[in-house]
């Protein structure tokens, strides 16, 4: 009797804690909901401003439009220029290959932090890293001097070969991070199968980094698709602007922006990136899935 | 200019400090001759000497500004182009702020623009660090420009500069705004502070719209008061012309507007970014102080009302108002061909084929005959524009001087001193005097 009443009691108790958690998570998810939205606001505001006439985007700031206007996106598609989808190519092309370099630079120089000796490895390291600390203000002007006596100016070279060149210290830590984690004796054993390092380097380790490869290529993608200084001190030909550059192009802060164009080009704009994260996305989660196996 | 121009000078200001060390250095290695005609274009073979008539010479246009600009400039380019087949102009243009870093780090790498557009507020920089040439010594002529436009881009009597076009620094009224709260529009030749005051507060109080969106942070609008006071902002030697107490008074009339509710709320303010956001183009105030002539018609466009122009207040015994260069056209001292880039900045400046498209965007014309002949074809915002200012013309004191070194870092200074008086957290003396400390560290190197 007595145990039977104590189970009793117990499933009771356990049918409301089982309520009360999910009553918390109920509370809990219409918090982050709600903090969502919140955060998401500006975005739909941009969002739907985009499909507002200009005159009315400050007069009438609510987020519905009154007034209907597809018209924006034709315009701002051909108020420039060139044609929008120009500045798109050229934003492509320098992603592509700022992504491709940071890849390929980044890893070799990581593998050789992480996995080899050499002399004077913690003062370059500690170099590398510092290197992170430079404002872009200091070396901008150096930069410009050395590309331009290249006769790089108004050429995508000064935004993607330096990738090639490993210059992006954030992602070289990463990787190093991310190699040190993994165990020597996989190389050990590719060494006894007669691997040399950079074969080590390619069959071994970089399928193992998937993850951190993916991080690289996300955050290059993104940065470098909305990087707009040195992209606007490289560039000066107004053919070969990017998107952010074009972008520029419609604000008049002295007299009257085209908003209207300007939010819906913005939209635009944020298609490839907002692409490009949610199908890298699923690399970042796969592997974090895999690496936490290990 | 208007708020959102302001914030990116600062940084322009700290990158031209780190120009003129690396132009010195570029200097020193004896490296700066031969860059600039790959910098320019990358194929080779480019004539390196500009004299000759026919050979083919590619110059450099820098300016900023919206995509309606970018689309008028390239026709003129193009109406230049036909003129003089050999040159080429090769356009440069991107936003207000961006502008300035872009063109300082340009300048440090030695491939400046061979014509660049200028403000008064840099223009001395880029002057006095020997980055500019004086016209007087190439073939443009400035036989016909407005001697007020002229004197705004001579330094020392060179003339670094020439001024596209003239605006002047305004009170802009909506009339429609006057007649719903009742209240007549004051007569603008004789209407005093006090009076401006009591109008907007009048306003206010009658009808759904604020009287006044008031502005203390703008430079041009206290120059203006500092002019009716016979002081400046700068004296012509550089230094700091007026006196603290007159700053104070000027933020404590700002303030009183505020405190009157004849003007929106501090937080309400600070929302205002540029000409279409501001209460005035919305059809919220009835009155807006800080404006220049020449966007009058985003105003009004935005407003999708006739506005009117008025003279400042307290302009009766010693006028304050002045034309302001909109903006200057120089030439690069680093330029391999100043005859051509004299010939472009000549056809921008006197030639009515180049006035014809340009119209009032660049300013009212410098050049008084261009000026002239244009008159008939500008839309109806553009002509009041233009009938303003031949009509407060006759009755303005001298320009004031260009501003000293330093002076781009001016209006992020009353910004930042502004905002604290609008929250209170000094008083207006307190803010003039740090001011003039501020203004007088920046200038001063």
């Amino acid at each position: 009797m007595a145990t039977t009443e104590l189970t009793q009691q117990g499933a009771a108790r356990d049918a409301e804690r089982r309520r009360r958690g999910r009553l918390k998570r109920l509370l809990m998810h219409l918090g982050l909901i709600a903090f969502g939205l919140t955060m998401l606001y500006p975005l739909l505001w941009m969002l739907s401003s985009s499909f507002k006439p200009t005159e009315l985007i400050f007069k009438e700031p609510g987020l519905w439009p009154t007034e209907f206007e597809p018209g924006n996106y034709v315009e701002g598609w051909t108020a420039l220029r060139n044609p929008f989808h120009h500045y798109i190519f050229n934003s492509l092309i320098i992603v592509a290959g700022a992504v491709l370099g940071n890849l390929l630079a980044c890893s070799l120089a990581a593998y050789a932090f992480a996995r080899l000796n050499f002399t004077g490895k913690k003062a370059f390291f500690a170099i590398m890293l510092g290197s992170i600390m430079l404002p872009v203000h200091v070396v901008i002007v150096p930069q410009y001097i050395l590309f331009s006596n290249l006769g790089w100016i108004n050429t995508f070279y000064p935004l993607i070969v330096p990738k090639f060149l490993a210059v992006d210290a954030f992602f070289i830590f990463l990787m190093v991070q991310f190699i040190r984690g993994l165990p020597r004796e996989l190389d050990d054993s590719a060494r006894i199968d007669g691997c040399g390092h950079f074969r080590i380097y390619w069959r071994i380790i970089m399928p193992l980094c998937t993850p951190a490869l993916a991080t690289t290529a996300i955050f290059t993608f993104i940065w470098t698709w909305n990087d707009f200084f040195s992209q606007l001190v490289f560039l000066t030909d107004p053919d070969l602007a990017t998107v952010p550059l074009a972008l520029r192009q419609f604000v008049d802060s002295q007299g009257q922006t085209s908003w209207g164009p300007l939010f819906a080009m913005s939209v635009v704009a944020l298609g490839p990136v907002f692409g490009f994260f949610l199908a890298g996305q699923r690399y970042l989660v796969r592997g974090i899935a895999t690496t936490g196996i290990k | 200019m208007t708020r959102s121009s302001r914030g990116r000078p600062r940084r322009a200001a700290a990158l031209l400090a780190v120009v003129s060390t690396a132009v010195l250095v570029a200097a020193a290695c004896g490296g700066d001759d031969d860059t600039d005609p790959a910098a320019d274009d990358p194929s080779p073979g480019e004539a390196t000497e500009g004299a000759g008539d026919d050979e083919p010479v590619e110059i450099r246009f820098s300016w900023w500004g919206s995509d309606s600009r970018h689309e008028q400039t390239q026709q003129i380019i193009e109406v230049f182009q036909e003129e003089y087949p050999h040159i080429t102009v090769v356009p440069d243009f991107t936003d207000w702020e961006s502008y300035w870093d872009r063109l300082a780090t340009a300048t440090a790498g030695g491939d400046a623009p061979d014509v660049m557009t200028q403000e008064e507020r840099y223009m001395t920089d880029y002057a006095n660090r020997g980055q500019l040439l004086d016209l007087n010594e190439l073939p443009v002529d400035l036989s016909g420009i407005d001697p007020l436009a002229l004197g705004g881009g001579q330094i020392d009597g060179a003339q670094y500069a020439v001024a596209t076009g003239v605006n002047a620094f305004t009170v802009i009224a909506d009339p429609q705004a006057f007649e719903d709260a009742g209240v007549q529009v004051p007569d603008d030749s004789t209407w005093t502070w006090e009076q401006l005051a009591d109008v907007a507060a009048q306003i206010t109080a009658n009808g759904d719209v604020f009287g006044i969106q008031p502005d203390g942070s703008n430079e041009a609008g206290f120059k203006i008061y500092a002019r009716q006071h016979g002081q400046e902002l700068y004296n012509p030697d550089g230094t700091l012309g007026f006196e603290a107490d007159t700053l104070a008074e000027w933020w404590e009339i700002q303030l009183d507007f505020i405190e009157s509710g004849a003007a929106p709320s501090p937080t309400e303010l600070l929302e205002v970014e540029g000409p279409d956001t501001s209460y005035i183009a919305r059809n919220q105030s009835a009155i807006a102080t800080a404006y220049w002539t020449n966007q009058l018609g985003a105003l009004s466009g935005t407003a999708q009302r006739e506005l009117a122009l008025l003279r400042y207040p307290g302009e009766g015994e010693n006028p304050g108002m002045y034309f302001k260069p909109a903006m200057f056209y120089s030439i690069s001292s680093q330029t391999e061909h100043p005859e051509e880039a004299a010939l472009f900045v000549d056809f921008l400046l006197n030639d009515v084929r180049a006035a014809e498209i340009m119209l009032t965007d660049r300013g009212l014309p410098a050049n008084v005959d261009v000026r002239q002949q244009i008159l008939s074809q500008l839309p109806e915002t553009e002509t009041q524009v233009a009938e303003f200012m031949a009509e407060i013309g006759p009755g303005l004191s001298d320009p004031p001087p260009p501003p000293p070194n330093g002076a781009g870092e001016i209006p992020a200074i009353l910004t930042r001193l502004w905002e604290e008086l609008l929250f209170e957290r000094m008083t207006p003396q307190q803010a003039a005097e740090q001011f003039v400390n501020e203004a007088n560290a920046a200038i001063g190197g």
